[in-house]
């Protein structure tokens, strides 16, 4: 097992390569220099020039790009910001905490709600309420996410005054935006959840369970959950990408410091060194999320981890 | 089940954390919360570029002396208590008051002064404030002189905007000095939460006096909805904000609105240098088909003053003599006609950056009405910015501010300034040759006569189709007393305080 | 021939038998029609003019008789742009999840039937690409190559891409595996007549009902990039553009936000139940 855990991480090197390398060509095609975008329109260009001067911003695209991957692997710095002139990481690291507890709270709470209503969903299939809960979750998976902040805002800070409109000082400024985030990734947990409950209940084993004479809550409970449990993990893992585009979305507009509204604005100012260690950060988080939960998933299914210890490869 | 159950007990705990969130103002607040739209960067005292970081550095730094942008007041005292200039307006002598501390208990000297203007004058970023200066000395612990190449008049109010820093601080550490200032002003820095807010507490040691107002908190909120909301429910105290909201703003009794006139205009940019727009006759056309009343009703709410005047009412060389164009149409017409363009025309692509697609839009239209044909371009603002600098456009519309002194304005005009702010890369030998001139003379009257002949010369080419100068607009709460706002809109909180 | 169109009728009739059981389904379908009747004869039921057309004086208004839905900033008929922005978004959903399609199937489909070193190189990239959350690398895209309708498809379409690929491959392999892919190599059929003629189209359920819901999340990741203002050039009426335009007016005229925000949502709702119904009819383990 550990030596597929090792291979794994070894793997993420040249992925995380890849990642520096795609975003640190799409912000080199991006127009203007990051001088005149500090300096404004009406510096003089001597100004402007000394400046990218100074940022390293007159050498030609490859050298840049091996510059900056030799100070992360001789120097582990991600750089400093063009704009703070301070190291990226003091950056990320003021901002990160935030943007990870608004996921993991977006997570957990779209997965217990998405998850359990699903289950609820498949067993009582055809019923009204499962139509109900079906309908719900897809007009919450159409709403646009920056609409449902807005509405969320006005009822619940501006007409009730429960919460605070924005900011990230403690656990209730979370609330607005939790909420923005996990309606949409909760509805579509609840539609997968569903749809792969009573895709294993048309399995064999369960027809052989229920023909032994299980009990029909046992069936459920011991044989089909489980299963179905399978691919709504492998889900929660790349979704945590997708939940991360819903946490830009909810820090805009709840005006909370967290690692999506770092990177937009810095896309914007061509603040390269900020977008490329933040993008790296996310990446490697990334990889190493969905790393864990290919383990987890290998401890759920026997079948799987039969195939890593004889150090077969996966298929997906 | 059971995690349903703890999801709402969890959802229970947080229903009860927010009981009582936001709490009613206390009868003895003296604390202020004020939303502003971007996270700063850096609180260097002369490497900063944006407006925010200039408004929470005015309060920590104070300058050598106030004075009012409009130009037409005495300086007022602040670290200096007066000044004198050389019959030749070659030598700025100014006189320090002898209580000034830093926020870190060292006194405020003669050579922390000549360090900031020297800092100032080797930045990238504000060293045009003081444009002229050739160098400085300190006699004395309490005296500076400035030492100018050639008589410069606007060095007086440039030099007045510099933040006096302390060189000590400085040179024991430049990253703190960047990043926790010490200055001299009505408010010390004690601390900040990047992308979130920056506090500043009153300074007991001020010089004037300590501050009524002792917490000042700038909250980042980028999004305007939510700045709007989060005054609504007292979240926020103080902000800048945006013509749209101000229907709904002005409608809650409590809070006021401050409509403060300023230079920012509001501009069409023709370039000179290329056809249809080397025409007088295109450009004046162009002046004429823009309905000026609608525009600023429309892309402003009508928080804009009207005026085809690059210079504003208030600021000094403007006069009510100098020519003001109005919507007028058929005049358009006939001026194309003249020139010898068939309409319908087509001009082509309407740069512009994302901000200011409003005005483009509303332009459009004028323009069509007229017979010219506009596609609207959207770019980001940097690569738009790109564009504009180096002429690759035909027309453009977009919000500039050139403060500080009217000799500023050298920057639209001058043949130096093409390739900067000079967008419709206008260049005439009499035009520069005038500046030459407003640059040195002393005498007020005559400055003000050199500034009428360049603003009437400006409006006879139609070098610009200016169409306003948008207001700043501010929203507080009812019970926070803020003196008249000067003009530009600065604010200095040390004149704010709570109603009894 | 006659019989194999007499077959295929038959096996319309089996599927819209199956599709029709599934009520919310076919009310997903009827919106859908409407929605796209709205983009196709936009022009017949109120001139493109009207959309662009600035009235000073009439601006935010209310809805009322003269301007059903009311007015906007601009004085221009909120009704025409909502009409007219069907246009807009249907066309950037349906461009991306067909665009995104087409490149996931060549990619997909290579990388699944192949094998081998093809396989390894795309699998590759797609990681890389998968570890950008989404929406960055839209926001990256349109950053570097400005803003305009035909770019923004381009940034959504990238953006998705990766995800078809996995899919298409997955699919791909284990149709790969049965026997009439074995008989038509055996009769020495060429690798791309296998992928087109024998592997795709036994994919194709699976595929279709993605496609179909992909469709909403692009509406849905074009009005976000407006939101955040990397949308398309003015005075272009996207649902998405109209939100983010209204925003600030949300407390003075909240219509402005509700008429686009409510196409939006039902356009969106109705791919995702039409994609439902799709999966109950394509399904064949539900035969019953």
């Amino acid at each position: 097992m550990h030596k597929y855990v090792i291979k794994r991480l070894l793997y993420m090197i040249p992925v995380l390569l890849g990642v520096a390398f795609l975003v640190f060509t799409i912000l080199s095609l991006t127009p203007g220099d990051p001088g005149s975008i500090i300096l404004g329109m009406t510096a003089k260009p001597e100004a402007i020039a000394a400046l990218n001067k100074e940022f390293g911003y007159d050498q030609p695209f490859l050298v840049r790009f091996f510059n900056y991957i030799g100070d992360i692997i001789f120097h582990f710095s991600l750089g400093t910001s063009y704009q703070s002139r301070q190291p990226v990481i003091t950056d990320i690291m003021a901002r990160f905490p935030n943007t990870l507890l608004l996921t993991v709270f977006s997570m957990s709470i779209a997965s217990i709600l998405g998850i359990s209503l699903g289950i609820l969903s498949a067993v009582r299939q055809y019923s009204v309420l499962d139509h109900t809960l079906v309908v719900v979750a897809l007009i919450f998976a159409s709403i646009p996410g920056f609409w449902l902040g807005l509405m969320l805002m006005l009822l619940f800070s501006l007409k009730l005054g429960w919460l605070p409109s924005y900011g990230a000082g403690s656990l209730k400024h979370f609330i607005l935006p939790t909420l923005t985030v996990c309606m949409g990734s909760a509805a579509g947990l609840l539609r997968l959840t569903r749809s792969a409950m009573l895709e294993t209940v048309r399995q064999e084993y369960i027809r052989t369970a229920k023909a032994k004479g299980a009990s029909p809550k046992r069936v459920i409970w011991k044989h089909a959950l489980r299963n179905a449990l399978l691919p709504v993990v492998t889900t929660l893992g790349t979704s945590f990408g997708a939940s991360l585009g819903g946490a830009i979305i909810a820090e805009t507009v709840f005006a909370m410091p967290g690692m999506g509204t770092l990177i937009t604005t810095a896309i914007r100012q061509k603040d390269i060194p900020v977008v490329m260690g933040a993008t790296l950060f996310l990446a490697t988080l990334f990889s190493l999320i969905i790393l864990i939960v290919d383990v987890l998933y290998a401890f759920i299914d026997p079948r799987i981890k039969a195939k890593y210890q004889n150090g077969g490869k996966v298929r997906e | 089940m059971k995690k349903v159950t703890a999801f709402l007990a969890a959802v229970a705990m947080m229903a009860s954390l927010t009981g009582g969130a936001l709490s009613v103002q206390a009868a003895d607040k003296t604390d202020l919360t004020i939303a502003v739209d971007v996270d700063v960067d850096t609180l260097h005292s002369t490497d900063y570029s944006t407006t925010v970081e200039h408004d929470i550095l005015s309060q920590i730094y104070d300058p050598l002396m106030y004075m009012n942008p409009d130009g037409t007041h005495d300086p007022e005292p602040r670290i200096a208590e007066s000044y004198e200039i050389s019959d030749d307006g070659l030598d700025y002598t100014f006189h320090l008051r002898k209580d000034v501390t830093f926020h870190n208990g060292t006194p405020l000297t003669s050579k922390d002064v000549k360090f900031s203007l020297e800092l100032c004058q080797a930045s990238e970023y504000q060293g045009s404030m003081v444009t002229g200066l050739d160098s400085v000395e300190a006699p004395d612990d309490y005296t500076v002189v400035c030492h100018l190449s050639n008589p410069y008049s606007p060095f007086m109010l440039g030099v007045c905007q510099v933040n006096i820093a302390s060189k000590d601080y400085y040179d024991s550490s430049a990253d703190d000095f960047a990043n926790n200032p010490v200055g001299s002003g009505p408010y010390k820095y004690t601390g900040r939460s990047k992308g979130s807010n920056v506090t500043l507490e009153a300074y007991d040691g001020y010089y004037r006096g300590e501050a009524p107002i002792k917490e000042v908190t700038f909250e980042v909120i980028p999004d305007q909805s939510t700045t709007a909301i989060a005054l609504q429910t007292g979240e926020v105290n103080f902000a800048t904000i945006e013509s749209s909201t101000i229907a709904q703003l002005s409608a809650n009794p409590n809070i006021q609105i401050a409509e403060v006139a300023n230079s920012g205009f509001t501009y069409v940019s023709m370039n000179t240098e290329k056809e249809p727009f080397n025409d007088v006759k295109v450009r004046q056309a162009v002046n004429y088909a823009i309905n000026r009343e609608n525009l600023v009703q429309v892309c402003y709410d009508g928080e804009a003053e009207v005026n085809s005047n690059i210079c504003s009412k208030d600021r000094f060389g403007y006069s009510d003599d100098q020519f003001q164009y109005t919507y007028d149409p058929e005049k358009a017409k006939e001026l194309l006609a003249e020139a010898g363009i068939e309409t319908p025309y087509d001009l082509g692509e309407m740069l512009v950056a994302e901000k200011y697609s409003n005005i483009a839009t509303v332009l459009q239209s004028d323009l069509a009405a007229v017979g010219l044909n506009v596609t609207i371009s959207v770019k980001e603002f940097n690569s738009y910015i790109g564009d504009l600098t180096s002429g690759n456009y035909g027309i453009t519309a977009l919000e500039m501010t050139l403060d500080g002194d009217t000799q500023m304005l050298e920057m639209a005009f001058t043949t130096d300034y093409i390739g900067t702010a000079n967008n419709a890369r206008y260049s005439d030998p009499a035009m520069d040759e005038l500046f030459e001139k407003s640059r040195t003379e002393t005498d007020t009257d005559a400055r003000k006569e050199l500034f009428n002949e360049i603003l009437t010369k400006a409006q006879d080419e139609a070098i610009y189709a200016v169409i306003d100068n948008p207001l700043t607009l501010f929203a507080y709460n009812t019970d926070l007393n803020c003196p008249e706002f000067p003009y530009e809109g600065i604010y200095s909180i040390y004149d704010f305080s709570w109603a009894e | 021939m006659n019989r194999k169109r007499a077959k295929k009728h038959a096996q319309l009739k089996e599927f819209w038998r199956r599709y029709k059981k599934n009520k919310a389904a076919v009310v997903g379908l009827v919106i859908l029609c409407v929605i796209v009747g709205i983009a196709v004869f936009a022009d017949l039921i109120v001139p493109y003019a009207r959309c662009v057309e600035q009235t000073g004086a009439d601006r935010l208004q209310w809805p009322s008789a003269a301007h059903w839905f009311g007015t906007d900033e601009f004085g221009r008929d909120l009704f025409a742009r909502v009409v007219h922005g069907a246009r807009y978004s249907l066309f950037i959903g349906v461009a991306t999840s067909l665009m995104a399609l087409v490149a996931g199937a060549i990619l997909g489909a290579s990388a699944g039937y192949f094998g081998g070193m093809v396989d390894n190189v795309i699998c590759r990239i797609i990681d890389v690409f998968m570890c950008v959350p989404p929406i960055l690398l839209s926001l990256a895209v349109v950053a570097a190559l400005g803003t305009s309708m035909r770019n923004l498809i381009i940034a959504i379409t990238i953006s998705c891409i990766p995800g078809n690929v996995r899919l298409i491959r997955s699919v791909v392999l284990t149709v790969a595996d049965q026997d009439y892919v074995e008989v038509a190599r055996s009769y020495g059929a060429s690798n791309a007549r296998i992928i087109f003629r024998y592997v795709l189209p036994n994919a194709m359920g699976p595929i279709i009902v993605n496609t179909t819901m992909a469709i909403s999340d692009m509406i849905l990741s074009a009005a976000g990039l407006s939101f955040i203002g990397m949308g398309i050039q003015p005075p272009s009426p996207e649902w998405g553009a109209l939100l983010s335009a209204a925003q600030t007016y949300i407390f003075t005229s909240p219509y402005l936000l509700a008429f686009p925000g409510v196409f939006i949502i039902l356009s969106s709702l109705s791919f995702n139940l039409v994609g439902d119904g799709l999966t109950d009819a394509l399904d064949p383990k539900l035969k019953d």
